[in-house]
């Protein structure tokens, strides 16, 4: 890696709808409202006709083409770039957003991304029919393609059904507190143990929603930053890293070689190791992905995920690092191409200390992830501050 | 995505036959056949017919599956005697008989009917089941 673009991205504005299920609002509706609210976000203000150079658009099964978001958001005539990378979008569309600015050839990029995924009957259940695409059509799932690597990982550490149920536990507890969650109700471990089955080991509550929403971010030069607000996030690191698309060419299924590289080129550009991450904003599409998370971004050592959990660290106001102050996936929701985006509007919260009741005390630096594909084939991660490092 | 007949047509002798290719640069056996080495990005190999014989590396047991799918059954990543893996789901046996590390033999049977045009194609490939005495 011979550039990096620590220090050179200002994040600048962040907006975010309600997710849920939006039968009302249509794609553009979600698109535009999310939109606005960023606009609203931009402290000292901003003009979109005349200061956005550029827009990224990430969504899974959306509209194709850069246009369609053009035409909805009154930017005719500017250059839109549609991007996918399976759940990742999100994350990659931002990346994608930062690295266009970073290069010198525009000074404010949006970001913006959206997912209408209950239009139409299946979801998550149907949805790993395309990821990826086996001629010979074994018709896997999403759960089962990610409880494979948690049967594996009890199997070798001895983690427990209870650890996962844990975290989904947690989630809801931060969900909580978000009035911009999907649900907004606490559970119990029995509550997971007790419910149904979607693939062994993981039950519905080990399961993250399917989801309507949109989030959309400004990003621009750092020395621009101070016209449009004073109080900037900055971008201090990022990384992607695909593994193979079948699942059974994998090499591990204890760990997840894309998150951890992604993370490693992550802290590498941001000069940081993870001891230095006071929150981060995990992929919990199921409960056993967060726990894998957790050693694979190094908060843990391979194999313990199980007991960090089990010790309450991760929770708000106990212990570094606090994961999903949101509620992550698994309460706030995951309209797929949309999450990464919404992570980051997080974040722009936590770190100008505007997260309200779920606020991260004393935050500095903040980790954003989503992995993607049938079990994950892709991983890209986001660090942000509050202040250049 | 359902197969296209045309993809079904050009994956059949590899996946019916059990025949992968092992990479002459790295010695890593891909199935089914590629033209280019996943793992080095070699495009030197030798075709090596897999073994019947394997063991699961892991599994999951869905519940819920697409209209159609049977359910319970078991889905397993599982590795063949010479180190090929594959993937798909249990047969001939309860779901969860299978446990990670139990030692299974590799059958070709129906998976489903597929086809993108919904034009019945019935598709065949690997499944496992435990060895009986």
């Amino acid at each position: 890696m011979s550039v990096s673009i620590k220090n050179k991205v200002a994040l600048i504005g962040g907006g975010v709808i309600k997710f849920g299920e939006l039968f009302e609002k249509g794609f553009f509706d979600m698109m535009t409202e999310a939109y606005l609210n960023c606009l609203k976000s931009v402290d000292k203000g901003i003009n979109p006709a005349k200061e956005i150079d550029a827009v990224w658009y990430g969504t899974i099964a959306g509209p194709s083409t850069g246009a369609t978001v053009a035409q909805a958001l009154g930017l005719i005539g500017k250059p839109v770039t549609r991007l996918e990378n399976a759940c990742a979008t999100g994350s990659d569309t931002f990346r994608n957003a930062c690295i266009a600015v970073a290069s010198g050839l525009y000074d404010v990029v949006l970001a913006v991304a959206a997912e209408k995924m209950l239009d139409r009957p299946g979801g998550l259940i149907q949805a790993a029919r395309f990821f990826p695409p086996y001629p010979w059509s074994y018709a896997i799932t999403m759960p089962t393609a990610f409880a494979l690597y948690y049967t594996r990982h009890m199997h070798v550490f001895g983690t427990t059904r209870e650890h996962i149920a844990m975290v989904a536990v947690k989630n809801h507890e931060h969900g909580f507190l978000n009035p911009l969650s999907h649900f907004r109700r606490k559970i119990t471990v029995d509550t997971v143990l007790n419910s149904p089955i979607v693939s062994w080991p993981f039950t519905l509550y080990d399961c993250c929603p399917i989801t309507d929403g949109a989030a959309a971010a400004i990003v621009c030069k750092a020395d621009l930053a101070r016209k449009y607000t004073d109080s900037p996030v900055y971008v201090v690191g990022n990384g992607l890293s695909s593994d193979p698309a079948f699942m059974h060419l994998r090499t591990s299924f204890t760990s997840f070689p894309c998150v951890i590289e992604s993370s490693r080129q992550a802290y590498k550009m941001a000069g940081i190791t993870p001891k230095d991450v006071d929150f981060a904003e995990l992929h919990d599409c199921f409960t056993g992905t967060e726990l894998i998370c957790y050693e694979d971004n190094g908060f843990c050592k391979k194999g313990e995920g199980g007991k960090f959990i089990e010790e309450g660290i991760p929770y708000l106001g106990a212990g570094k690092p606090v994961v999903n102050p949101s509620g992550g996936l698994k309460s706030h929701g995951h309209p797929i191409g949309a999450t990464g985006i919404a992570q980051i509007v997080e974040l722009f919260w936590q770190l100008r200390n505007e997260a309200g009741e779920r606020q991260v005390k004393d935050s500095h630096i903040g980790l954003q992830q989503n992995v993607g594909g049938a079990g994950p084939q892709v991983c890209c991660t986001n660090i942000l501050s509050n202040k250049k490092l | 995505m359902s197969t296209a007949m045309p993809d079904f047509w050009r994956w059949a002798p590899s996946v019916h036959r059990l025949v992968g290719v092992k990479c002459k640069r790295c010695d890593k056996v891909t199935w089914p056949t590629v033209e280019m080495c996943p793992y080095c990005g070699s495009t030197e190999f030798e075709k090596v017919q897999l073994s019947r014989k394997g063991k699961i590396i892991t599994y999951s047991i869905p519940h819920m599956m697409p209209r159609g799918d049977v359910t319970p059954t078991a889905f397993a990543i599982v590795e063949t005697e010479d180190g090929a893996r594959l993937a798909g789901y249990a047969t001939d046996c309860d779901p969860y008989e299978i446990k990670c590390d139990m030692p299974v033999e590799i059958v070709i049977r129906r998976i489903g009917i597929s086809g993108v045009l919904d034009e019945g194609l019935i598709v065949y490939g690997p499944k496992f089941r435990p060895i009986r005495k």
